[in-house]
């Protein structure tokens, strides 16, 4: 096990260093003059060189992005070229918010994508297998932002009107303010879960040693959670593992419904709408990296459940 | 020359087989009433983007503040909005724009991914390790976050959005292809239109591309259903389409400031969103049926 950590770690570090560098590039290749952006219109040509060579603009792209490397790795981002604030205190902080809204968010895919699944694939084509599986193609057909926005309308505006009592529908603090940002985010990903659950268990429930296990006279739970679910959580967990990546992106969406402070947020209003590269690039390179650790971790995860994939 | 003839007889045979398994794909298809129902409701959109100007009620950027935020009535089915601008007008054009975008973003997806993700498999070797870590880079970046950082190097707009959309599902074309093509250059007729001295762009494009199309077709249609949820959520961001655009993410945007009172102007272009991409995942699942029932539970 520990020899294949070691290669899948190794196999990590291309993967690492090619999204650093797309990053570096890509905020290389935003049109327009960072100096110029600093300055203002109307700065002098001899101000404009000052704030080049104090970011090192001047020199050669190559020698710019190996420098990027050093301070990236002593966990220095840059600065706001708005604020002037640290980019990696801002985004770190930012990505936290967003971390707590997507293992949130995870929480209520796999809580609901499991129960739905497994129901289904125990009762297939009744009438519990027909409505979890109707929900999930609506589950994820729904625009994020519109399921937000809807569950706002309900929770937040219609049940305090009727009952006295609601969500709160914006901002972060309580336990309470994620319910509401947590099922919009998480019901496409448990759509998608319950959908990989029903069949890779369907096909596991028709193996013989289901039977065996039956026949031999095992609890109808130990078959179930035991002897099926074990088997049917490989290709679930690659769903799961790639569930993150669609909850990181969904994230953006779901933290604008709901003024979320997190980094989604960040990157569009702060960054991109304000064109403030320093923010972008800090952002999505954590973000990005946050997604390759997670697959990492997921393919450690596979090793783990399946010894035959180590071994091969 | 006998080899020429051998190429073209074979070709023929070939073709009279595809035109047979076409018309059992076509009863196979009719049989599954949920993919019937996908069909149905991407013939409906299409039909309403392609129609627009002939079948929209009344004209979707005109403003009549007098009836601003009127809710639905048999003049306008779907209510008026904040401008007092037909809903059900605005959705009807809005349909032209999502789909313009869903198919333009598959094409670009399709030509580039497609011959990339054939040449890799085909190849192997360096070329296709070069080329496996190229995209283990771009999906590195999840999904709607590939396509807001080409939006920031491209600039906000309806078009970039497409490109932006469109170049973030490169990947998934080169890694699908790929796959197939992996599998299929093994086969006994890869080597024997190698025996007969076929050129190597002969073989990917007559015999190896066209048994990778049943899933470049079910990815395409899942795709168009990503590309239009993307578009309206770039839209819905700021970063696509700009008001007074009848699109639905802007609609949805705009109309988020009425939820209070006038809670229709937000919920009926969502619904428009929901439906077209439910349609066009519930076709994507039937064609997967059909096509490959193999890929069932992997795309």
């Amino acid at each position: 096990m520990l020899s294949y950590i070691i290669r899948r770690l190794l196999l990590a570090i291309p993967t690492l260093l090619g999204v650093t560098f797309l990053i570096f590039a890509v905020v290389r290749l935003q049109p327009g003059d960072p100096a110029l952006e600093i300055a203002g219109q109307g700065a002098t040509e001899e101000i404009l060189r000052a704030i080049r060579q104090e970011l090192g603009l001047d020199r050669p792209f190559m020698v710019q992005y190996l420098d990027f490397l050093e301070k990236l790795l002593r966990g220095d981002l840059g600065k706001s070229l708005k604020t002037k604030e640290p980019v990696a205190s801002k985004v770190w902080g930012r990505f936290l918010n967003t971390l707590e809204l997507t293992v949130a968010a995870m929480v209520v895919a796999v809580i609901i994508g499991f129960t739905a699944g497994i129901i289904s694939a125990l009762r297939p084509y009744s009438i519990w297998d027909n409505i979890s599986m109707i929900g999930a193609l609506f589950g994820v057909s729904m625009p994020v932002f519109w399921q937000g926005i809807m569950l706002m309308l309900i929770f937040s505006l219609w049940l305090p009107q009727w009952l006295g009592w609601g969500l709160p529908a914006t901002g972060r603090g309580t336990i309470w303010h994620v319910i509401l940002p947590a099922i919009t985010l998480g019901t496409t990903s448990a759509a998608i879960i319950a959908r990989m659950v029903r069949s890779t268990m369907l096909e596991v429930l028709r193996q013989e040693y289901i039977l065996t296990a039956q026949a031999k006279g095992a609890p109808q739970i130990s078959v179930i959670f035991k002897h099926a679910l074990r088997n049917a959580l490989i290709p679930v967990v690659t769903v799961v593992g790639l569930a993150f990546g669609g909850l990181l992106s969904g994230a953006v969406l779901t933290e604008t419904v709901f003024a979320w402070p997190g980094i989604g947020r960040l990157i569009v209003e702060e960054g991109i709408l304000t064109r403030d590269y320093p923010i972008v690039q800090g952002a999505i390179l954590i973000v990005a990296l946050a997604f390759v650790v997670v697959n990492l971790l997921v393919d450690l995860l596979y090793a783990y459940i399946d010894p035959r994939i180590r071994y091969d | 020359m006998i080899n020429k003839t051998l190429v073209s007889r074979a070709e023929k045979s070939a073709d009279e087989v595809t035109l047979v398994r076409r018309g059992t794909l076509w009863r196979r298809f009719r049989k599954s009433p949920s993919a019937m129902l996908g069909l149905t409701i991407v013939v409906l959109f299409m039909g309403a983007g392609l129609l627009a100007p002939w079948i929209a009620p009344h004209d979707p950027l005109r403003p009549d503040f007098g009836r601003a935020r009127e809710g639905p009535s048999w003049d306008s089915p779907l209510g008026r909005d904040e401008l007092g601008r037909d809903i059900l007008s605005r959705i009807i054009y809005g349909a032209r724009i999502s789909l313009w975008i869903g198919f333009i973003a598959v094409a670009i997806g399709v030509v580039c991914g497609v011959p990339l993700g054939a040449i890799s498999g085909y190849y192997g070797g360096r070329l296709d390790i070069l080329m496996q870590r190229l995209v283990d880079i771009m999906l590195a970046f999840p999904g709607l976050l590939l396509a807001i950082v080409l939006i920031s190097i491209l600039g906000v707009g309806l078009s970039n959005v497409m490109v932006a959309i469109g170049v973030a599902s490169i990947p998934t074309y080169v890694r699908l292809v790929r796959g197939s093509v992996l599998a299929l250059r093994e086969m006994d007729y890869i080597a024997a239109a190698k025996a007969i001295g076929m050129s190597d762009s002969r073989i990917i494009f007559r015999h190896i591309l066209p048994n990778c199309l049943a899933p470049i077709i079910v990815q395409s249609t899942l795709q168009i259903a990503t590309a239009i949820l993307f578009a309206a959520g770039l839209g819905f961001l700021g970063l696509g389409a700009k008001p007074p655009m009848p699109e639905w993410g802007v609609m949805l945007s705009t109309g988020r400031d009425y939820l209070r009172d006038w809670p229709h102007i937000a919920t009926f272009p969502g619904l428009a969103i929901m439906l077209s991409v439910l349609g066009f995942n519930l076709l994507g699942d039937g064609l997967r049926d059909v096509l490959d029932p193999r890929l069932r539970g992997k795309l």
